[in-house]
């Protein structure tokens, strides 16, 4: 059996990753390194640290362990492979924000259109439903505008906060003079 | 470097600088682009000096556990604490994901998210996604949509009323009434962009009406048979009824009214017809280059607008009621099913067998693709996502169910988020989707949208007052144009329901802050004069109201001693 080809990739804070040539074909700026015989010696990932360097690695791995998985065996099928790497992505971006910040720019840097979808997505849900204030503290962000220019833009974007109430062509104070005639009868035929 | 390499394929090296992006291509960004100023923020050095306070908790060697750990010397190198700290290339691609309402809630956060979040693209293909491209005044020969709106407002702006604007049809409206059919009128379309409104019927003629002014400003000669369908832009108006052709206009350049539909101008190409169909022609679409119509010969033809020919034929198995077009598919309904074709392999690609109990008079499509409605002889509003194939057979089931009506629902319009709905009831059911059709992201990180069943709501209102059968209706421009039994067009006119409501609310709140300001006077009065309960002293002043009261609380025990 053919040995695998590995390829060493050297990250900011100068640790070495000595890393399967398949697993880095995900990315597609060392594939085309790949294609192009520039990989020959050590890569270098000034954008890169260690830490980052180690998920996006663990990553690639369990995506392309997965593709083989899938063209391999007749079981997967059904679709179940498919579900439990969803539910494997959902975890890994359980992470910090700033982790997950790390993430974003690794796979930009790197080219990896899969966790680039995953982690920019994850932001998002962390996002959706919350208030500008809630915001804020999820991702440690400065309100870094005066009182005048927060309730100028809160003004400007206040359909998004709240829709303006349109009644309907039925007048309120007809119903308000229907109830109002109902109350007097009612008061009357007890009075008398 | 080992990266030079890559500038022959286009890849970006890592010294190349980010930009902002907006179009779904991610651009290789520069470490040091975060340091990017973008114009229009005058406190953008507070955001550059902003130091993130978010701590991890240090943990083993589980490499998960320890990126989340604090390091300085990477946090030196690349340390990416705070969502604001990303590229704008990379913000802008977290943005893009976002629905409209998140969107407008991000831009409150900080400067740089308020310019990023205001950026035009973004918000060009959220308004595109809802209407289409807006429709805009142009002549014949000008672009169809210049690159910058006419007005030169943003996108985000235009975005912004459209929202606003579709909340009209829940206010006050007034109801214009066009008069000039002699007999049932069995076809409405409205041309937005133009200004007018077409409508056709049983008299055999083409009306052309001015839709702000309600003025009939032309009548076609009798074209014989009853239209049944009518479809116009502005190039092109068609017309196709009981005679089984299809009568064609074209635009006339320097025509304030786009169309000579008398057949009164010296032009002989502005009028053709198409022949094809051997049975009445029931429904009618437009694109660019084809022109769709249904028949009672059960097909669908697609023809060309250049070669005035039919290209493609659809084959159904009953005739062919109504037809819908969103891009290359055209979606059509026959008998009780609902048919959906791919115009580019002409090829049926989904079927949705007994749609209703009795024919499937309507068809319609959402904003969304693979998602459509359908309206049926059983007064029933069908909502299906064809793409969702729901058991083994194969067959397609309703995500939503509405019964509107007590008759059959006879025609559809659609312009987000409201479905409207024509039925020989005589009445008119708006249903507002939006909760409905809510956003979710997609597996392959795009922004889709999925149709939420447990969002069912009722029609958010019912037009009454016909009083007839109502076989046509149309949407746009703040209007519900609908036609039936009677002869008249009615126009439902919504475009001052947010003023007449805004003005409301003013007098409201100037009624409330008046109210307050008497209560706070007459506080100040009573604290300043303190003057006894004026009550009391009129009732001392006054003897006689209070023999009165007394007599009255007597009349009353009598009352109840003969009651007993």
């Amino acid at each position: 059996m053919a040995e695998k080809k590995m390829l060493t990739l050297r990250t900011s804070d100068c640790e070495e990753f000595e890393v399967e040539q398949a697993v880095l074909m995900k990315s597609e700026i060392i594939r085309f390194m790949i294609e192009d015989d520039c990989a020959d010696n050590v890569i270098p990932l000034p954008n890169v640290n260690s830490k980052t360097l180690a998920l996006v690695i663990e990553y690639c791995n369990k995506h392309v362990h997965a593709d083989a998985a899938e063209t391999t065996s007749a079981s997967s099928a059904g679709g179940g492979g498919e579900v439990d790497l969803k539910k494997w992505d959902a975890e890994f971006v359980k992470v910090a924000p700033a982790t997950l910040f790390d993430l974003i720019m690794a796979a930009n840097y790197l080219d990896i259109k899969g966790l680039q979808g995953l982690t920019c997505r994850a932001v998002v849900d962390m996002i959706q439903g919350k208030s500008p204030e809630e915001i804020r503290k999820t991702f440690n962000i400065k309100n870094d505008l005066t009182k005048e220019e927060e309730e100028a833009i809160r003004s400007e974007n206040s359909w998004a906060f709240d829709p303006l109430p349109v009644r309907s062509s039925r007048p309120r104070w007809l119903l308000l003079a229907l109830i109002s005639i109902a109350s007097l009868l009612v008061c009357s035929y007890l009075l008398i | 470097m080992a990266f030079d390499c890559n500038k022959e394929r286009g890849v970006s090296s890592p010294d190349s600088c980010s930009r902002i992006c907006t179009e779904g291509t991610l651009v290789q960004a520069n470490p040091l682009s975060h340091y990017w100023k973008p114009k229009r923020l005058e406190n953008f050095n507070k955001l550059e000096n902003q130091k993130s306070s978010y701590e991890s908790a240090p943990s083993g060697s589980d490499p998960k556990q320890d990126a989340e750990a604090s390091d300085e010397a990477t946090a030196s190198l690349c340390g990416f604490r705070c969502f604001t700290d990303l590229p704008a290339s990379l913000v802008c691609e977290v943005l893009a994901r976002l629905d409209a309402k998140d969107l407008g809630i991000v831009s409150c956060v900080s400067t740089l998210l308020h310019a990023l979040a205001t950026d035009h693209q973004g918000w060009k293909k959220l308004y595109c996604e809802r209407w289409g491209l807006p429709d805009l005044p142009t002549t014949l020969n000008g672009p169809l949509l210049p690159g910058v709106p006419l007005d030169g407002k943003f996108w985000k702006t235009f975005f912004v009323e459209r929202e606003f604007r579709s909340k009209s049809f829940m206010g006050r409206f007034n109801l214009d009434i066009l008069r000039g059919h002699n007999e049932d009128v069995r076809a409405v379309s409205l041309l937005v962009s133009a200004n007018l409104i077409f409508t056709g019927g049983r008299d055999s003629v083409v009306r052309m009406w001015k839709m702000e002014e309600g003025l009939l400003i032309d009548t076609s000669r009798a074209l014989g048979g009853t239209i049944r369908a009518i479809a116009a832009d502005s190039r092109l108006l068609v017309s196709g009824g009981t005679n089984a052709y299809i009568q064609c206009w074209r635009a006339v350049e320097g025509n304030g009214q786009l169309f000579h539909i008398s057949g009164s101008g010296t032009d002989q190409n502005a009028e053709f017809r198409l022949w094809g169909h051997e049975g009445p022609v029931t429904c009618l679409a437009l694109d660019s280059l084809r022109i769709y119509s249904g028949s009672w010969d059960m097909t669908v033809r697609v023809w060309d607008r250049d070669q005035m020919e039919c290209v493609q034929k659809f084959m159904h198995a009953d005739w062919v009621w109504d037809l819908a077009l969103r891009g290359n598919t055209v979606a059509s309904t026959a008998g009780r099913d609902a048919y959906v074709w791919d115009i580019r392999a002409g090829e049926l690609t989904s079927l949705i067998s007994n749609a209703h109990v009795g024919s499937a008079y309507s068809i319609a499509w959402t904003h969304l693709p693979d998602v459509l409605f359908t309206g049926g002889e059983d007064g029933a509003i069908r909502l299906f996502n064809v793409s969702d194939v729901c058991d083994d057979e194969g067959d397609i089931k309703p995500v939503a169910t509405w019964v509107p009506h007590s008759g059959p629902v006879h025609s559809l319009a659609f312009e987000y988020p409201w479905l409207v709905s024509a039925s020989s009831d005589g009445r008119i059911a708006l249903i507002d989707l939006r909760k409905l059709l809510s956003s979710k992201s997609s597996s392959k990180g795009l922004r889709v949208k999925r149709v939420d069943g447990s969002a069912i709501e009722p029609p958010q209102r019912m037009l009454h007052g016909v009083g007839c059968d109502l076989f046509s209706i149309a949407i746009g421009a703040d209007r519900i144009v609908c036609a039936g039994e009677d002869g008249s067009v009615r126009v439902w006119n919504f475009s001052e329901a947010l003023e007449i409501e805004r003005r409301a609310q003013a007098l409201r709140s100037l009624r409330q802050e008046n109210r307050i300001r008497r209560r706070k006077s007459q506080a100040e009065m009573n604290t300043n004069t303190r003057r006894p309960d004026q009550c009391s002293i009129a009732m001392k002043k006054n003897q006689l109201k209070g023999d009165k009261s007394a007599t009255w609380h007597n009349k009353r025990a009598i009352n109840e001693k003969a009651k007993s």
